[in-house]
């Protein structure tokens, strides 16, 4: 059976284990350790490996969703889970202090993986604080990455999650049925 | 480091995604639902919920006086006072109570929220069941066409045959009700909207039933007509001035340029844009905010008024983002139509995806949105190359230029069609079907 995979990429506390929890049919793998200083402010445990869940489809095949470790000492493990990916699901924070330039730190270090598939990004905690918009988002993409999706993502929420994976599944390919 | 296996909760919308059990049902009278102190948010789902999954049997009801069932949220600013009110009034009334923490109560059930679908289901089929023995206990002749012995003798076969007959007539008179509506709104037009038009060519429309069903309060059910047709053409437009969005549109410019509320009062309720907080406070209900968002306007119908302050605001209101707000109303409106002054044959032109997630979602929407990412298409040619009925294609469009992120373009030209790339094929569309299948968010 080939693995078919979505990768879902970001800072620390963005959501990724989250939001990969609420779309799986089944209990996530994760690999969760005390958090270094770094991340500790926001959580005690964080992904030191990654995070691994599949949603069964219909018949035989499943489909594999893998978290990358948000903090960068655990970087190496970006490019090891982006292959074989047919898509990036980017996460971030917005009660980051900066979180345009964590959507710039991302989107070049998975650079080469984004030329040759397609990303979304979700914009989590805009409940905790709605500033910057998505429409602020965008026009930081718009000379970067003009016209991918951008959504607003409760990472708890299932529909949510799933709607921005529909929208990289629409994006790789168009002549979906309905 | 150590690998562990989180806790397998399933929240509300999973099993949006698994399908609900078919109920074995002994009355199928829609259960009147009132949502009090639900935010935005959860009721769309919940309505969603109800349409869908539980095909119908669950309807929302604005008035808890009369509803089978009240869903109260504890969180809420006045889910508490909701609870204390409907303990001392409604004892008849089943409540479900729904809050973050676990919360000792007598007389309802407790949900925990995120809610779990399967847990609401199966309250809300065991209050059904509780209603329907006090029913039949206290109205045993009443039921002429099911009495306890034809419901025993009944087979679980014709019992979903019968429910699904009766859901079937539901949706048949909501359909005819509206179409009334909008044979009324567009009195001398006369559009043939119980046919289709004798010279438009029959087209595969992939859709299936049950999205046509759930979709039809935002798309409509206008079929598709021949844009060449100058009069064909006029079926599928619309004035926006003419309607409430109209008004709104209007209110919203009003408010961004005094820096001001300004509110637009009717007999109905009033409407008031913030602008400060980009929020818009309503106080009419969603149903008829849906019924007055279709209606053609009289010029005296909604007054405009500049507010010194949101406090100045009277009344009970739902707060709304700008945007979300415009979008719901526009797709109440257009139903399947498309402004007046835009040409279907123009290039439309995309400014970026909207905010789908913060919207309310329709069938196709994130393939029309991610096709006009890609490609240039005019509103004609989108209909085409996604094979769907021209009306979502319509309506998506109407929801997108309406928060300022379509437009299309002023020239005609033929050679943009027959440059229009043909969409490619993927060699994993096998696998995204599924996955499609398996997210089933519409």
């Amino acid at each position: 059976m080939d693995n078919y995979k979505i990768l879902f990429a970001g800072p620390v506390s963005a959501g990724k284990t989250t939001a990969i929890t609420s779309v799986c049919a089944t209990p996530p793998l994760t690999t969760e350790a005390q958090a270094t200083d770094i991340s500790r402010d926001s959580k005690t445990t964080t992904t030191v490996a990654m995070d691994y869940g599949t949603m069964q489809l219909l018949g035989i095949e499943t489909l594999h969703l893998y978290g990358t470790p948000g903090e960068t000492r655990f970087d190496f493990m970006w490019d090891i889970l982006s292959k074989g990916s047919i898509g990036l699901v980017l996460l971030i924070d917005n009660t980051h202090p900066d979180p345009f330039s964590e959507l710039h730190f991302f989107l070049r270090a998975f650079k080469k993986f984004i030329k040759k598939s397609r990303i979304v990004i979700g914009i989590t905690k805009t409940d905790i604080c709605v500033t910057p918009r998505i429409n602020d988002y965008q026009a930081q993409l718009r000379n970067v990455l003009p016209n991918i999706p951008v959504f607003s993502v409760d990472a708890r929420n299932q529909i949510d999650v799933a709607l921005l994976i529909e929208a990289l599944m629409v994006s790789l390919d168009l002549e979906l049925a309905a | 480091m150590k690998v562990q296996k989180q806790s397998n909760d399933t929240p509300i919308e999973q099993s949006f995604i698994a399908t609900c059990a078919t109920p074995q049902k002994a009355d199928y009278r829609p259960l009147k639902v009132a949502l009090l102190d639900i935010n935005e948010r959860l009721e769309n789902r919940l309505r969603y919920f109800f349409s869908d999954r539980c095909q119908g049997d669950y309807v929302v009801d604005v008035d808890p006086q009369s509803a089978d069932i009240c869903l109260i949220d504890l969180d809420g600013l006045r889910g508490k006072s909701y609870w204390a009110k409907h303990a001392e009034h409604q004892h008849n009334c089943p409540a479900i109570l729904l809050s973050l923490h676990k919360t000792e109560v007598e007389n309802a059930k407790w949900l925990q929220k995120p809610l779990q679908a399967n847990l609401l289901h199966s309250e809300l089929e065991k209050i059904r069941e509780k209603l329907h023995l006090q029913q039949r206990q206290a109205t045993p002749a009443s039921l002429p066409n099911s009495s306890a012995e034809t419901e025993v003798a009944l087979s679980g076969h014709h019992q979903e045959l019968r429910r699904k007959i009766k859901s079937l007539q539901a949706v048949l008179k909501k359909e005819e009700i509206r179409r009334a509506q909008l044979n009324v709104c567009r009195q001398g037009d006369n559009p043939p909207l119980l046919s289709e038009p004798a010279d438009v060519p029959t087209r595969q429309i992939s859709v299936g039933n049950q999205e046509i069903k759930t979709a039809v309060p935002f798309i409509g059910s206008t079929p598709d007509v021949d844009l060449d047709n100058e009069t064909q053409r006029a079926w599928v437009q619309y004035d926006p001035k003419k309607f409430l969005i109209g008004r709104v549109q209007k209110a919203i410019k009003l408010a961004e340029t005094s820096g001001r509320p300004v509110s637009i009062s009717s007999s109905h309720g009033s409407i008031t844009i913030v602008p400060m907080t980009r929020e818009v406070l309503v106080e009419i209900d969603g149903q008829r905010l849906q019924s007055l968002a279709s209606q053609p306007v009289n010029d005296d119908e909604y007054q405009l008024s500049v507010q010194d302050s949101v406090c100045d605001i009277p009344g009970q209101t739902h707060r709304r983002p700008v945007e979300a707000f415009v979008w719901e109303l526009t797709l109440w409106t257009s139903l399947g139509r498309i402004p007046v002054n835009v040409s279907p044959n123009n290039t439309v032109i995309f400014k970026h995806w909207p905010n789908l997630t913060r919207l309310q979602i329709f069938p196709q929407a994130t393939r029309i949105a991610a096709l006009w990412a890609k490609q240039t298409h005019t509103l004609a040619s989108t209909a085409q190359a996604l094979e769907i009925p021209q009306r979502y294609v319509f309506s998506f469009f109407s929801a997108a230029h309406a928060i300022g992120l379509a437009t299309t373009e002023e020239a005609i030209s033929e050679e943009i069609a027959s440059e229009e790339n043909p969409v490619k094929s993927n060699s994993n569309r096998t696998l995204f079907r599924k996955i499609l299948r398996q997210l089933s968010l519409h």
